[in-house]
């Protein structure tokens, strides 16, 4: 019974969680205003609202026939997130097998398209950030390509360091914002 | 002088009779025969004394504006000054008739500031100020404004340009504007993003863009001041691109359509093109376009990432960042392309590079290993030589002052981001006081 | 007693900027008790910033460190002093 709860408690975490992470990917609006001394407010020219992206949670409500120790863990394909060592977009084995679950299951599902998140952690500029997380989201889109997916499929994003998952300021944190999301 | 009498003299007194004789050997041009030389060689660096004497205020009620407190804010920032604290002061001076220059001369101010604001009508408000020579006893400047209460912080920018002028000989850059990128998170985590622009000490901040989620990085200042370009993104679906904004009426518009997406964008000095970094399948290369022509010409090919483009100031030079041979280091490539040659060798990587207004200093974000994180150093390309200027840990998003005599960039305080400034030289340091959040990536308008 | 006086004008000295290449010279008249009593520009360096900076220094400087010996003043009541900024 109490293993139960456990579960259930570690689920309902889990579903908020990703509630969170999937709040972050709101559609964006742009506002612009004039800067000459006395200006009106702000006037919106632009609403770029963009529908949310899918977020990570779709697997969530399986899980409970899952026993909690092997869950999605060994599946790579309920991993949508890969992470990168230090200024590398080099994929560690275990994120290659990740991504070739992903490439396997587009290939085997065409019509489908998939968005590759590239980010960065904080340290190093901005804008050299921004073109590592580029460089992050191509060497996926490389294999995806590779096995067979269609390069009209794939779109590459990069947000740089200017998406953190985490915000501290250590290794943890780091290591996990160096990072692709595969986004479908 | 005879040997017999210089022998009887004993220990440093003998020493100093040497110095006599041989500084009566070798007499420099234009110094009296006969006399002892003393050669000085190195002054003090900790800056000029000045007094600024608090301005008097003529008027109703409390006076708009401590101009005294803008004026001694902006000259100690720049470490060229060392302000002598008020409580020290024997008198309160507002006008060079009021003067005695001994009170001065006592704690050793070699140039006095003093002025008074008076109420002239409704929000309507004339300041006068004097700079004085003390040893010389005479006035260097003496100046008359009328402004109403919300000009006083530039009337106040004004006088400090024009002490910095007759102080150093070099063109104040107190009266200049500056823009930056503040970022707030809401309780609903979104991430919103303004744009401000503001005076040079950050005051005055108005928001010129608000974005929700959509980044907002690297603002650029056109040569005229009138545009700034900037990244941002236009919807969760697109990659960055550059966009172009008209300061005054706010309009604004992607620089161009992109095969993929476009960031770091720098005017070159005459405000024609815009060298960019565009990132297409992959590659990460710099180009530069025709504003008004549209025109893209690729400046660099190469499989390693190529970005952050800055000219120098006669534009036949561009510094980027490339990581072609391994670790981030700044490159120097021709305006018409070409080979790209190498400039930075010291330290683990160096990024973010620009120009100073004359070309002899190039100002970056280094990492000197070792876990020393980012700091802000200024580089030599002639002698290859490196001065760190700063000791956080991940400074970046260096500016020079339009004068080149200060550098503004956002450093950490805690988990969030601020802006400072450092002298040149490295010796005064100052956070500025902006409180819009998370402040990143400033940039210093060649004028107002 | 003459690095004394060196070090102390020295230290009252701020340099307005960078003036390497530049020099001035001056001839300056003590008391016995070190006071400056006069400072006369031999020589200019070209630059009033410079020149008047250095003629500050030796006003501030004042009263100079002189020995305690009255034989002394002789060797001391005139000096030349000749400003030349290193970078």
């Amino acid at each position: 019974m109490q293993r139960i709860w456990t579960i259930l408690m570690v689920l309902f975490l889990g579903v908020t969680l990703a509630g969170c992470a999937a709040s972050k990917k709101k559609g964006g609006t742009v506002e612009v205003e004039d800067a000459t001394i006395g200006g009106t407010g702000a006037e919106v020219i632009t609403d770029a609202s963009a529908s949310a992206v899918d977020s990570d949670d779709a697997t969530a409500g399986e899980i409970i026939t899952i026993d909690q120790d092997d869950a999605d863990m060994d599946d790579p394909l309920g991993r949508r997130v890969v992470y990168f060592d230090f200024d590398s977009s080099n994929l560690t084995p275990e994120a290659q097998r990740v991504v070739e679950a992903h490439a396997q299951y587009l290939f085997n599902n065409p019509g489908m398209a998939v968005v590759l998140e590239g980010h960065a952690d904080e340290r190093g500029t901005r804008e050299y950030n921004l073109a590592l997380g580029e460089r992050r989201a191509n060497s996926v889109s490389e294999i995806f390509q590779a096995m067979g997916v269609a390069p009209d499929a794939i779109r590459t994003i990069s947000y740089g360091e200017e998406r953190p998952i985490s915000m501290g300021q250590d290794e943890s944190a780091w290591s996990l914002n160096r990072r692709v999301e595969i986004l479908y | 002088m005879t040997s017999k009498k210089v022998t009887s003299i004993k220990g440093v007194q003998y020493a100093f009779m040497l110095i006599v004789v041989v500084a009566m050997a070798t007499i420099p041009p234009g110094t009296a025969a006969g006399a002892l030389t003393i050669e000085i060689t190195q002054g003090e660096k900790s800056g000029i004394p000045i007094a600024a004497v608090p301005f008097r205020w003529h008027g109703t009620g409390n006076p708009p504006e401590n101009l005294r407190g803008i004026v001694a804010a902006d000259l100690h920032r720049s470490g060229r000054f060392e302000l002598l604290p008020p409580a020290d002061f024997l008198s309160r001076p507002s006008e060079v008739s009021e003067v005695r220059y001994k009170d001065w001369r006592l704690i050793k101010a070699e140039a006095l500031v003093v002025g008074r604001i008076t109420e002239k009508g409704p929000d309507r408000f004339e300041v006068s100020f004097q700079l004085l020579d003390v040893y010389r006893e005479r006035v260097k400047v003496a100046l008359r404004y009328t402004a109403s209460a919300d000009q006083l912080r530039q009337v106040a920018h004004q006088i400090s340009d024009r002490i910095f002028y007759e102080m150093t000989g070099i063109k104040g850059a107190f009266d200049t504007r500056i823009a930056y990128v503040a970022m707030n998170i809401t309780e609903e985590n979104d991430r919103v993003y303004q744009l401000m622009i503001a005076d040079s000490d950050g005051h005055n901040a108005q928001q010129i863009l608000k974005t929700t989620n959509l980044p907002v990085l690297s603002p650029a200042w056109s040569p005229n001041g009138q545009w700034l370009a900037y990244v941002s993104f236009s919807d969760n679906r697109s990659g960055a691109n550059v966009w172009l904004q008209d300061i005054s009426t706010g309009s604004r518009r992607p620089v161009a359509r992109f095969d993929g997406s476009a960031s770091a964008p720098a005017w070159s000095p005459d405000g024609k093109s815009l060298a960019l970094t565009v990132s297409a399948k992959g590659n990460t290369d710099i180009y530069v376009l025709g504003v008004s022509s549209g025109e893209m010409r690729r400046l660099t090919k190469h499989p390693a990432i190529d970005t952050e483009p800055a000219w120098s100031p006669d534009g036949r030079y561009l510094v980027f960042t490339s990581d072609r041979n391994g670790r981030p280091h700044i490159y120097r490539v021709s305006r018409n392309g070409g080979k790209a040659e190498r400039l930075t060798r010291e330290g683990k990587e160096n990024a973010g590079a620009s120009y100073d207004p004359i070309g002899n200093r190039i100002v970056l974000v280094t990492n000197r290993g070792q876990g020393a994180g980012y700091q802000i150093g200024v580089f030599y390309p002639e002698s290859g030589r490196t001065d760190v200027l700063t000791d956080g840990t991940l400074d970046e998003s260096p500016t020079f002052s339009p004068n080149g005599a200060m550098i503004l960039y956002a450093t950490r305080m805690g988990s969030e981001g601020v802006l400072a400034a450092v002298s040149a030289d490295g010796r005064v340091r100052q956070v500025l006081k902006v409180t819009d959040g998370d402040v990143r990536e400033p940039a210093w308008a060649a004028s107002r | 007693m003459a690095w004394a006086i060196k070090e102390q004008v020295e230290k009252n000295w701020s340099e307005p900027g960078d003036f390497s290449g530049l020099s001035v010279a001056f001839l300056v008249k003590v008391d016995r008790q070190g006071n400056v009593l006069s400072v006369k520009m031999t020589r200019s360096s070209g630059n009033a910033r410079l020149d008047e900076s250095a003629e500050n220094a030796i006003f501030k400087a004042s009263p100079l460190p002189f020995p305690g010996e009255a034989r002394f003043y002789e060797y001391l009541k005139e000096f030349n002093f000749v400003f030349k900024p290193e970078s």
